[in-house]
């Protein structure tokens, strides 16, 4: 996906925005100022303009994404040349600047906009690195797939659960079972699974709800009870078969957090992209108005 | 026991997170704090006082830089209306002209037709909000935008000569792109009494001769073995008789008192070296020289001093009583006065005036001495069209640009020309190792003796030509403005 973005129609707007950037550059070094460099020289207007423009027209791209029925080039031509007019945009902004900055509605402007071109070389930088982990990853199964087979091994272990204390062991782990959550925790791939123990297996931890990060205390306790069980016998096998089942589960589990630890982080950097820009379009429109105000 | 999927939060999509939310506030909150709340508060000035006053962003948030220093003050600092008097217009030059009624033009808008000013707001120069700040130009272009090719200003009959810049470059290798200096050089007309003098502005490549009627060899005085003078042998050096002004920029005229007459006294005769005559006026020289002989004589015949009035009697030659005693009178006075007399050709002549004056002769018995000064005027400012600090090259040796120990001559003009200056200063765009220097580093744009801003602005002709024109074109439905052509035809004869 990632080269199509970059690579669409041979780099053209790579070139595009090059040209604009090496452009910006040249006007700027021959142009001398009034005093210094700043945005309200003809050149200071000019880049104003053009960054102005570039700025309102990135912004569009989050309605061509919706607009399906559109007809003004495709969402990936679109893609690709906000990508890279975006970066042209630090320059010309930059330069526009004068690179004169202060504690003023004009420096927030372009703060923000650093921000959001940051952010989104950020968005960059995962779209071509992840989707490749993501498959990975997930190696032939789906999301969908994974939560599957966490159920049936579920399934499965209650219907091996033998005795009481089992019983109860399985169904407090399943329950308590975290997968996902807030967006820290998808971000972190930290699930917060709690287990209590029943009395008999565990009798210090008077059955009060304790971590099971990872299913390892449910693991534990089982290995525990597995070595008390020397003699071997029926529980002997439900618990053999548990520990196998829990090893499993553990590992998909791993495999399910992974997947939406990436599909995250595919998307979080959208959460500073899209609203920043639109803080960013709210201070370009005090930053216009206001040039012209205090003229 | 349940097979039923549990609601798992797997995407962000499923958190509290929200793009729109946060997007809408951030846009409103932005919207509000930094242009609406501001461009209300204008509408009163207390609400916009308070406003500033407050923590909350004021309409200082929109000052796009600090104002330069000397506009850093409350009036100003925290009165944007000050100047921005009207939304959405230009800052008007009146806002600047409040303050600073006394500034002047470039040039005489009378005398000269030269358009290219028009249309120029104080703020076209003079930028704020800028950082760093500068209000003042230092750049070249202020200047080299017109007198790179003063054909191109309206300027028909300017005398001036095109000046792109300052300094030659080590790299271009062609001519200074400045011209040679010319000073501003005071030429006598007429004799003695009835000279009279006017400013010429005279090439220093023509080896121009100042005709201040001094006689001066610098050579002599700064004659390294030293000086004879009354306290002994003295070694001058410049600043003994060049100083300063208050300013430390040019220097303070020389006075016969201030700077000569510690060793060139003014005494004539040497068995009364504490009597001097006056230094100035030839025919006081004279009435005191005959005063002093006429008591000499006085004393030595009465045996005493006499009194004021019998000197006073003696000099205007009262008559006695009888025929013989006038005829005594006579011979008696020839004395004095023959004395008087000959000392008076002496130091006129020879000695004490005659060191520093020239001295001419009028015998039509208009003046009591028939010896006559030629008077002094020396030339006080060589270069007034450009401006000098000689304090801040008060390390430098004053032989570096002055070359006069060399001089024989008063007549001698000592003032450097542009290859001097061009053996430290360079232009701005400079690769040289030499002090950069722009075209303001030596003039100015707003000329003291040119009429002030806006009543040039507002009387000037080349601006009433413009009107007329335009008002022509207007009759004839030609909107275009005056031309430098059309301009330039009319300012012919």
């Amino acid at each position: 996906m990632y080269q199509s973005i970059l690579n669409f129609r041979r780099s053209r707007y790579l070139w595009v925005a090059l040209a604009l950037s090496l452009a910006s550059v040249v006007v700027y070094q021959w142009h001398q100022p009034i005093g210094m460099p700043n945005g309200g020289t003809w050149l200071g207007y000019t880049l104003g303009t053009i960054g102005a423009l570039l700025i309102v027209w990135l912004l569009l791209l989050g309605m061509r994404k919706r607009s399906y029925n559109s007809n003004m080039g495709t969402v990936q031509g679109w893609t690709s040349a906000h990508v890279y007019l975006g970066t042209a945009l630090l320059v010309v902004g930059t330069l526009h600047s004068g690179f004169q900055f202060g504690m003023n509605v004009h420096t927030l402007a372009y703060v923000l906009m650093v921000v959001v071109i940051m952010s989104g070389f950020f968005g960059l930088f995962v779209y071509v690195r992840y989707p490749n982990l993501l498959t990975v990853n997930r190696s032939g199964d789906t999301l969908d797939s994974l939560l599957d087979k966490v159920l049936k091994i579920d399934t499965r272990s209650r219907r091996i659960s033998s005795t009481p204390n089992l019983s109860h062991l399985v169904e407090s782990a399943i329950e308590g079972c975290q997968i996902g959550g807030g967006w820290w925790q998808q971000l972190t791939a930290t699930g917060t699974s709690v287990i209590s123990v029943p009395f008999a297996l565990q009798p210090e931890s008077q059955e009060k709800p304790q971590s099971n990060k990872g299913q390892a205390l449910v693991i534990d306790v089982l290995a525990n009870r597995l070595s008390q069980l020397s003699g071997g016998g029926e529980e002997a096998g439900a618990v053999q078969g548990l520990i196998a089942n829990f090893a499993a589960k553990q590992t998909l589990l791993r495999r399910i957090r992974r997947d939406v630890q990436i599909r995250a982080i595919l998307k979080i950097w959208l959460y500073i992209h899209v609203p920043i820009s639109f803080a960013l379009l709210a201070a370009l429109i005090t930053h216009v108005i206001v040039v012209f105000f205090y003229w | 026991m349940s097979d039923k999927k549990p609601n798992y939060k797997l995407s962000l999509e499923d958190t509290r997170l929200s793009k729109r939310l946060v997007s809408w506030v951030l846009f409103i909150v932005i919207l509000v704090l930094f242009l609406i709340v501001p461009i209300a508060s204008l509408m009163s000035e207390d609400a916009s006082k308070a406003l500033r006053d407050s923590p909350l962003p004021s309409d200082n948030s929109w000052s796009s830089g600090h104002l330069s220093s000397a506009h850093q003050i409350p009036e100003l600092n925290q009165n944007c209306q000050a100047c921005h008097v009207e939304a959405f217009e230009v800052v008007q030059d009146d806002s600047c002209l409040s303050c600073h009624d006394d500034t002047n033009h470039h040039f005489d808008t009378s005398a000269h037709d030269v358009t290219k000013l028009d249309g120029s707001r104080c703020a076209s120069c003079h930028i704020e909000h800028d950082e760093p700040s500068s209000i003042v130009r230092h750049d070249d272009k202020l200047c080299s935008s017109c007198h790179a090719d003063m054909d191109q200003t309206g300027a028909v009959d300017t005398e001036l000569v095109d000046v792109d810049s300052f300094g030659k470059e080590q790299r271009s290798g062609g001519d200074s792109p400045h011209p040679s200096f010319k000073v501003s050089m005071l030429v006598s007309e007429g004799k003695a009494d009835s000279m009279t003098w006017s400013m010429r502005r005279v090439a220093l490549a023509d080896k121009p001769l100042e005709e201040s009627n001094l006689i001066f060899p610098h050579d002599v005085h700064m004659n390294r073995e030293g000086l004879d003078a009354p306290e002994g042998n003295k070694v001058l050096a410049c600043n003994d008789c060049h100083v300063t002004d208050d300013a430390g920029e040019l220097m303070q005229p020389i006075t016969m008192e201030n700077n000569c007459r510690s060793c060139h006294t003014l005494v004539f005769d040497p068995n009364a070296p504490q009597r001097e005559v006056p230094h100035g006026d030839p025919d006081t020289v004279m009435l005191t020289l005959e005063e002093y002989y006429s008591r000499q004589f006085l004393r030595d015949n009465l045996g005493r001093n006499p009194t004021s009035q019998e000197v006073r009697d003696f000099i205007l030659r009262r008559p006695g009583e009888t025929v013989v005693r006038r005829a005594e009178q006579a011979l008696n006075l020839a004395t004095p006065w023959g004395k008087a007399n000959s000392v008076a050709a002496e130091i006129f002549e020879k000695t004490t005036c005659k060191t520093c004056h020239e001295i001419s002769i009028d015998d039509s018995g208009e003046y009591l001495s028939k010896w006559r000064v030629d008077p002094i005027r020396i030339t006080k400012q060589w270069m007034p069209k450009s401006e000098f600090d000689h304090y801040s090259h008060r390390t430098s040796d004053c032989s570096l640009c002055h070359d006069a120990s060399n001089s024989e001559q008063a007549s001698d003009v000592l003032m450097p020309d542009l290859e001097v200056c061009e053996s430290c200063h360079t232009g701005q765009q400079t690769h040289e190792n030499k002090t950069p220097s722009s075209c303001v580093s030596c003039h100015q744009f707003h000329l003291p003796e040119q009429n002030d801003w806006r009543q040039a602005l507002e009387s000037g002709s080349a601006r009433k030509i413009i009107e007329q024109i335009s008002l022509e074109h207007q009759k004839t439905g030609n909107g275009h403005l005056v031309s430098n052509a059309s301009l330039s035809n009319r300012a012919k004869p």
